[in-house]
C-alpha cells in the first residue's frame, strides 16, 4: 500500500510541487495544511505516515508544530523543508524530533531519496 | 531539473495569484510599519508577517527557477531579519528601501512572468541596499564581537541561482552543527546526525528568528481558529470556469423564456373549446408543461442567482493598493493627505472589479495632485494642514455605488471657462451652466493644471476615466464646491452579463433598451412636436427634450406616423433623450452577447441577445445615442432661445 503524506506548507505552488513530485512517485498525499495549526489538526485527523514541514508560516511556524506532533506521536515522521540560511533551525527542528531536512529549490531525486529513507 | 515533474505553465498561474496577494500585503505591513518609523521600534508582529511573505516569495520563485525575483526576495528578507533582531532601528531609511524593494520586485515577477520587460536600475537599487544592510551587519558583529555571521541569513545570494555546491554547504554545515550539539547534549545520540531524534533540548543555538514568533503563534491561536475554518471552506477557481458556467447559465435562461413562451401559447389553444373536445387528452399534458415550466423558470432563476453571486468578490481588493498610492503621490507633491475608506467589503462581479481599478486609481491620483491644496494653503484658509480624501463604496438597488471626495478646493470653473475658450471648446459669448462647465473636463485633451506633473495633469485623464466607466455600463459624475472640495459618484451594475430590458419595435425589428436607463415610455401627438433648429423637440415637465428617430439612425427607412409619436426617455447623467421607435413589447430580462469580431462595432449597438422565440435583438446603446443627441450643444441653444 502507497504511503499517505501530508504536506505542510504556506505556499501553494511549494505544495503543488511537492506534491507534483510525490504523486509521481507513488506516494499518497492525503492532505495539505498552510500554517503549523493545521497541521497538527490534520496530522490528528489523518495519520499520514510522513510529514513534509515548512519553517516559516503564519499562524504557528514549523519547529511548534513538530513539537506539538511529536508529543501527540513520538513515532511521527517529519521531514522540514528549509532555505538557506536556516541552519540554527534546521537544528532546532531536528532536536525538536523532525528526522530530516531537504533544502529548498528541492531537487525531486534528493526529496525522493531523503523520504525513502526515513520511511525505511 | 530535466525531469520536470510539473506542468510549469500552471504553477507559474498559481505563483502569479500567490505573488499577487503576497505583494499586496506586503505593501499594507510596509504602510503600518511607517507608522512606527518616529518611534525609531518595529512592531515585531509587522516585521515578522513581512519576512514570512518575502520568505514565501523567494521559496517559490526559486522553485520556479525565477532567480532574480528570488535573490531580490532574498536581500529583502535580510533586511527584515536586521529589523527582526533589532540589529537595525527601524528608520526612514530602511522602511524607503523595503518600499522600494517591493517595488522592484512587483517588477521582476511581471518580469518572470512574462508580463513586462525587466525593470531598470534594478542594479543600482540591489547596490545601495548592499550597502546599506552591509553596514548594519558589519556594526552588530563588531557589537556583539563576532566573526561574520555565516549562520543565519547572512549568506550572499544575490542575483546567483543557489547552486548544488552551495547547498551542499549548507546541508554539511548543518550535520557539523548537529554532530556538535549531539557531542553536548546527549554522548550516546545516533551516530548519523541527520537522521538523529535527539531528545528536545533547551541548548539550542543562540539566536533563534523564529522563536518570537512561535510564542506570539500560540498567544494568537483563538484568531487562528476562525480564519483558519473560513480558509478551509474556501477554493480557488479559475475565472474562465466561471464565465463558461455564466455562458450556460445565459443559455439556460433564453430557453426558459422559450419554453414559457410555448407553454403559454399551448396553454391559449387549450383554452379554445372546439380544438380542445378534438385532441382529447392534450388538455392535462398542457397543464403539465406550464408547471414544468414554471417550475423551470424558479429553479433556472436561482442557478442564475447563485452564479451570480459566486463571481462576486469584496470591493477591497481593489482597495488595497490606493493607500500606499495616494501616499506616494503626496509625498511626491510635498502634501498631506489621508485616505479614509469605508465599504470595502461591498460586492461586485470580479470583471468589473477587475477594470474599476485603473479609473478609481487615476482620480485619487487627481484628487492628491489638483484637489487637495499645499498645507501651507490650507492653514492659510483655515483648513486642517492634512486634507483628507474619502472613498466609500455601496449598494443601492442593482447598483454600486463609489464615491471618491476630497476636502480641496474644488474644480476651478473660471479656469475652466478660459481654457475651453482658449482651446476653442466654447465662444467667448457662450452661456454654460456650471454642470456643462464641468462636463468640459472630460473633454478629451482637456487640463486645467499650470504645468504638467509626472503624476497628472496631462490631460490624458478624465476623458478617458469616463470612457472606462462608460464601457463597464457605469455613470460618472462630478460634483464640486469651489474651497469645499470635489466628489466623483461612479455608479456600476452589478454584473455586466444578464439586465433587465425594455423591448421596441422599430420597422421589423426589435431593439431592447436596458431598463437601467428608461425613465419612462410614453405617446406624443405630433403637435406637441416641435422643431428647433432642424431638430425635432419635446417639453416633458418644463424640460426641453431632444427626439431621435430609431428608424433614422439605424437607417430602416420606414413610414413616420403623421399623428402621434411613441417615445422612450431615456436619461443619463440628466441629460435625457426621447428615442422614438413604432411600438413597445414589454419588459424582458436578456442575456448580453457581445457582438462578435466580424461584425465589429457599430455605433449605437452595445451588443445583441436571444430572445424567447429564438429570433435576434440587438441592444441599444443608450449611451452613445444621448451624446450623438446633444452633440454640438443644440440642446444648449434651444434652450435659450426660449422654447
Amino acid at each position: 500500500m502507497s504511503k499517505k503524506v501530508l504536506i505542510v506548507d504556506d505556499a501553494v505552488v511549494m505544495r503543488m510541487m511537492i506534491k507534483g513530485i510525490l504523486s509521481k512517485h507513488g506516494y499518497e498525499v492525503v492532505g495539505e495544511a498552510q500554517n503549523g495549526v493545521e497541521a497538527v489538526d490534520k496530522y490528528k485527523q489523518l495519520q499520514p505516515d510522513l510529514v513534509t514541514m515548512d519553517m516559516v508560516m503564519p499562524e504557528m511556524d514549523g519547529i511548534t508544530a513538530v513539537r506539538q506532533i511529536m508529543s501527540m506521536d513520538p513515532n511521527a515522521k517529519i521531514i522540514m523543508c528549509t532555505s538557506m540560511g536556516q541552519q540554527a533551525l534546521v537544528v532546532e527542528a531536528i532536536q525538536a524530533g523532525a528526522k530530516s531536512f531537504i533544502t529548498k529549490p528541492f531537487q525531486p531525486p534528493k526529496i525522493l531519496e531523503t523520504i525513502s529513507k526515513v520511511l525505511a | 531539473m530535466s525531469d520536470e515533474p510539473f506542468d510549469k505553465e500552471e504553477f507559474v498561474a498559481y505563483f502569479r495569484d500567490e505573488a499577487e496577494e503576497l505583494l499586496q500585503q506586503i505593501d499594507g505591513d510596509l504602510l503600518r510599519l511607517e507608522e512606527f518609523v518616529d518611534s525609531g521600534q518595529a512592531d515585531p508582529e509587522i516585521v515578522n508577517s513581512l519576512f514570512r511573505a518575502l520568505h514565501t516569495i523567494k521559496g517559490s520563485s526559486g522553485m520556479l527557477g525565477f532567480t532574480e525575483v528570488q535573490g531580490l526576495a532574498h536581500k529583502l528578507e535580510n533586511l527584515c531579519d536586521l529589523l527582526r533582531k533589532e540589529r537595525m532601528p527601524l528608520s526612514e531609511g530602511s522602511v524607503e528601501f523595503l518600499f522600494s524593494g517591493r517595488d522592484f520586485l512587483t517588477d521582476l515577477v511581471q518580469a518572470a512572468i512574462g508580463q513586462s520587460a525587466p525593470p531598470s536600475g534594478l542594479n543600482e537599487f540591489t547596490g545601495r541596499l548592499d550597502q546599506f544592510v552591509a553596514i548594519y551587519n558589519e556594526t552588530s558583529n563588531v557589537i556583539e564581537g563576532k566573526a561574520p555571521d555565516r549562520s543565519e541569513g547572512a549568506t550572499p545570494v544575490g542575483s546567483e541561482p543557489m547552486n548544488e555546491a552551495e547547498i551542499a554547504a549548507f546541508e554539511a554545515e548543518i550535520e557539523r552543527m548537529l554532530a556538535e550539539a549531539a557531542a553536548t547534549a546527549a554522548p550516546t545520540a545516533p551516530a548519523t546526525p541527520a537522521e538523529s531524534a535527539a531528545a528536545p533540548s533547551a541548548a539550542t543555538a543562540k539566536a533563534v528568528p523564529a522563536r518570537g514568533n512561535g510564542e506570539s503563534a500560540d498567544a494568537k491561536k483563538g484568531s487562528a481558529q476562525g480564519k483558519r475554518s473560513s480558509l478551509a471552506q474556501t477554493i480557488r477557481v479559475d475565472i474562465d470556469r466561471l464565465d463558461a458556467l455564466l455562458n450556460l447559465v445565459g443559455e439556460l435562461v433564453i430557453n426558459r423564456t422559450r419554453i414559457s413562451d410555448i407553454a403559454t401559447t399551448l396553454g391559449r389553444l387549450m383554452g379554445d373549446r372546439a380544438l380542445n373536445a378534438s385532441i382529447g387528452l392534450i388538455g392535462p399534458l398542457s397543464k403539465d408543461l406550464a408547471d414544468s415550466a414554471a417550475l423551470l423558470a424558479r429553479t433556472t432563476n436561482e442557478i442564475q442567482e447563485s452564479i451570480m453571486k459566486v463571481r462576486m468578490v469584496p470591493i477591497g481588493q481593489v482597495f488595497d493598493r490606493f493607500p500606499r498610492t495616494v501616499r506616494d503621490v503626496a509625498k511626491a507633491r510635498g502634501k498631506e493627505v489621508q485616505l479614509q475608506i469605508s465599504g470595502a467589503d461591498t460586492d461586485l462581479d470580479k470583471t468589473i472589479v477587475d477594470e474599476v481599478g485603473e479609473p478609481l486609481m487615476h482620480l485619487l491620483r487627481n484628487c492628491v495632485d489638483h484637489g487637495i491644496e499645499a498645507p501651507d494653503e490650507r492653514e492659510r484658509q483655515g483648513k486642517p494642514r492634512m486634507g483628507t480624501i474619502s472613498l466609500n463604496a455601496y449598494h443601492e438597488g442593482n447598483q454600486i455605488i463609489i464615491e471618491i471626495s476630497d476636502d480641496g478646493g474644488g474644480i476651478n470653473l473660471d479656469k475652466v471657462r478660459a481654457k475651453a475658450i482658449k482651446n476653442g471648446l466654447i465662444g467667448t459669448e457662450d452661456r454654460l451652466t456650471d454642470r456643462e462647465l464641468i462636463e468640459l473636463i472630460f473633454t478629451p485633451g482637456f487640463s486645467t493644471a499650470e504645468e504638467v506633473s509626472d503624476v497628472s495633469g496631462r490631460g490624458v485623464g478624465m476623458d478617458v476615466v469616463k470612457r472606462n466607466i462608460t464601457k463597464l455600463k457605469g455613470i460618472f459624475d462630478v460634483d464640486s464646491a469651489p474651497g469645499q472640495g470635489t466628489r466623483f459618484t461612479i455608479k456600476l451594475p452589478l454584473t455586466l452579463a444578464i439586465i433587465q430590458a425594455l423591448l421596441v419595435r422599430v420597422v421589423d425589428e426589435l431593439y431592447a433598451i436596458p431598463l437601467d436607463s428608461v425613465i419612462e415610455s410614453q405617446r406624443v401627438e405630433m403637435p406637441d412636436v416641435r422643431t428647433v433648429h432642424g431638430s425635432e423637440v419635446i417639453t416633458l415637465r418644463g424640460q426641453v427634450v431632444p427626439l431621435l428617430r430609431i428608424a433614422d439612425f439605424f437607417e430602416l427607412g420606414g413610414e413616420r406616423d403623421p399623428e402621434k409619436v411613441m417615445i422612450v426617455i431615456v436619461g443619463l447623467q440628466g441629460r435625457q433623450v426621447g428615442l422614438v421607435v413604432d411600438s413597445f413589447e414589454g419588459e424582458q430580462e436578456i442575456v448580453i452577447k457581445p457582438l462578435s469580431d466580424v461584425v465589429g462595432r457599430i455605433p449605437g449597438i452595445s451588443g445583441a441577445t436571444i430572445l424567447g422565440n429564438g429570433s435576434i435583438s440587438l441592444i441599444i446603446d443608450v449611451h452613445s445615442l444621448v451624446s450623438d443627441a446633444y452633440a454640438g450643444g443644440k440642446v444648449t441653444r434651444a434652450e435659450f432661445s426660449g422654447v
